[in-house]
């Protein structure tokens, strides 16, 4: 990392699965539970409520704009794009970590119960990407009878 | 209750970060998303840099702190370190000492 920086203190995390595995057969000893608090984990977060479904999406960094939330039945995807440019683009900036994700990123979840989509609501405050979707009430759900002629 | 308070339990993250080098300073970003600057610890001991930010996102009932710790190069100005946060992204400045600032020498 430079001169500034030498070492992190709990080496690489990464997501790569082959990365993982390689460190992995480096330490050994290390036991399940550890590497479950070490890999890295969804960036969204579902949580149902009595009559709402909230979903979180960790993203910082970005503006409202760089966002595309989708729904689909009862699946929803978020699509975001950082447009701003990376710091070291500028000038005579170079860096020595690079860890974050810049360009696009895309991520879907299947909800777990019906939603109502196009009453949902997103709001993005301090990184993370709240979208709202009330629930369907019990005989409003998309079922439908179709006669047989 | 024998009136002490009771230890918080986190779900401890390890936030992504960028490192970014330039001539007199060296800037750090951490992503800490739903983390507020008031939930932000840093401190320096003995060089070794450590942040910890409180998230509002949970993770297994438990809240999220994003902790992660660097040994800092006698180079750093550790007395001028500035930090702020914006949209969950917390930028640490970093200066560079005078002693271990690029000084151009012109040539007669």
């Amino acid at each position: 990392m430079g001169f500034l920086m030498r070492r992190n203190d709990r080496g690489i995390v990464s997501g790569g699965v082959m990365l993982h595995d390689l460190v992995r057969s480096w330490f050994p000893d290390l036991t399940d539970v550890l590497w479950k608090d070490l890999l890295p984990d969804s960036r969204m977060h579902v949580k149902v409520n009595d009559d709402s479904v909230c979903v979180q999406f960790a993203f910082a960094g970005c503006k409202p704009s760089d966002f595309e939330v989708e729904s689909s039945g009862t699946f929803l995807t978020v699509r975001v794009a950082r447009r701003e440019k990376h710091p070291s683009e500028n000038g005579e900036k170079r860096y020595s970590c690079c860890e974050r994700i810049w360009g696009e990123y895309q991520e879907s979840v299947k909800l777990p119960v019906p939603v109502i989509s196009a009453e949902a609501k997103a709001k993005y405050t301090d990184g993370v990407l709240e979208i709202t979707l009330p629930r369907c009430k019990s005989g409003e759900n998309s079922v439908k009878q179709i006669e047989v002629l | 209750m024998n009136g002490q308070k009771e230890k918080k339990v986190y779900s401890e993250r390890i936030p992504v970060a960028d490192i970014v080098e330039e001539n007199d300073k060296a800037m750090v970003y951490f992503e800490v998303p739903g983390s507020k600057a008031g939930n932000v610890n840093i401190e320096v001991k003995n060089s070794i840099l450590t942040i910890e930010a409180e998230s509002c996102l949970e993770r297994h009932g438990k809240p999220i702190l994003y902790k992660r710790s660097f040994e800092l190069s006698d180079a750093v100005d550790v007395d001028n370190i500035k930090a702020t946060t914006k949209d969950g992204v917390l930028v640490l400045t970093l200066p560079k000492a005078e002693s271990a600032q690029i000084k151009k020498i012109a040539v007669e």
